[in-house]
């Protein structure tokens, strides 16, 4: 059992390692913003480490700004940079190739 | 001879998909994943790449620690279902693995390793299924069987350090130990993803490493 003790604390101790510990991520180049986007409805949001999937998708998109997930409300919720935008279709396109389900989304702040 | 062997193991895995299954070798399109194993003394090592939301492929590394083995091969994965609930999810995969295996004192032989996986989880309870069937140039066949159900003490949010207990049960149809159970910690934040257990019976260490890239 030593050695099982000794395994969990080797592989748990990276885990804590502060550059995951973000759970907004900003696409890179571009500063989170409370401005124009929109929060999308999914279904299948039930693991954090299969969800990156959803993030680092959007988190590629040049409209991207900021992507933040909450598991609990099963949203996914994107900010687009100042004056970009993504269409609903594209959305959807997305987050199926991301592996999951799109419900509904709704859209928030003054869009271009 | 060795083409009934095959035709055999490819039914039994076929039979094997209707029951359930662990582990997702797909990730998004253009997306990497990198995973080392470590079981019953052996240790494979996978780069994957995802090309598709339904096909990825890479390269895989394992040593065989009782052996002496080496094995390079080739993966293939494909995604055959996903069940999508508002509250739940569930996979299945079919995965491929064609390489040359080099023992020590042996000629080198190519060895065909399918796996059947499938798993369902919610945010605080998993289960998972793993069949996986080899045949290896010659006409040997092996088959091997794991069941695992996993419970998540508490309901972290995304970003949070999560961690699972998960009970896990291995049948081997070749070597010493036939039947194995192993109590086994998942731990994950962020892109990395960590296991590690013993074999009850047998003290032998098992772990795995992920990392989204």
């Amino acid at each position: 059992m030593r050695s099982l003790a000794l395994l969990i604390l080797l592989v748990t101790t990276p885990l804590g390692a502060p550059a995951f510990a973000q759970s907004v991520v900003a696409a890179p180049g571009a500063e989170a913003t409370d401005g124009a986007g929109v929060l999308v409805r999914v279904n299948g949001l039930v693991c954090d480490f299969c969800t990156r999937a959803v993030e680092q998708t959007f988190k590629r998109r040049p409209e991207i700004a900021a992507v933040s997930v909450d598991l609990g409300a099963k949203t996914v919720r994107l900010s687009f940079k100042p004056g970009r935008t993504l269409a609903e279709a594209k959305i959807k396109d997305l987050i199926t190739r991301s592996g999951y389900a799109f419900v509904s989304m709704e859209r928030f702040g003054e869009q271009s | 001879m060795a083409k009934a062997n095959f035709l055999a193991l490819a039914a039994m895995m076929a039979l094997a998909s209707a029951q359930h299954a662990a582990a997702r070798p797909i990730t998004y399109p253009d997306g990497d994943m990198g995973m080392v194993e470590h079981e019953a003394g052996q240790t494979r090592t996978h780069v994957v790449h995802t090309f598709t939301p339904r096909v990825a492929a890479g390269i895989e590394f394992e040593r065989d620690e009782d052996t002496g083995a080496e094995m390079v091969s080739l993966m293939g994965a494909t995604l055959l279902a996903r069940r999508n609930r508002e509250d739940s999810q569930a996979n299945a995969y079919l995965i491929a693995d064609i390489g040359m295996v080099n023992q020590p004192g042996e000629k080198d032989r190519a060895r065909l390793d399918l796996m059947l996986e499938a798993d369902w989880e919610t945010r605080r309870l998993y289960t998972a299924y793993r069949g996986e069937g080899r045949y290896i140039d010659g006409g040997e066949t092996d088959l091997d069987h794991r069941l695992r159900f996993g419970v998540a003490p508490y309901i972290g949010d995304y970003g949070d350090l999560h961690i699972w207990a998960i009970l896990q049960g291995d049948w081997r149809e070749q070597g010493d130990e036939r039947f194995a159970i192993t109590p086994v910690i998942r731990a994950f934040k962020g892109r990395v993803l960590a296991e590690a257990g013993a074999e009850i019976e047998t003290g032998r260490p098992f772990f795995t490493l992920w990392v989204y890239f």
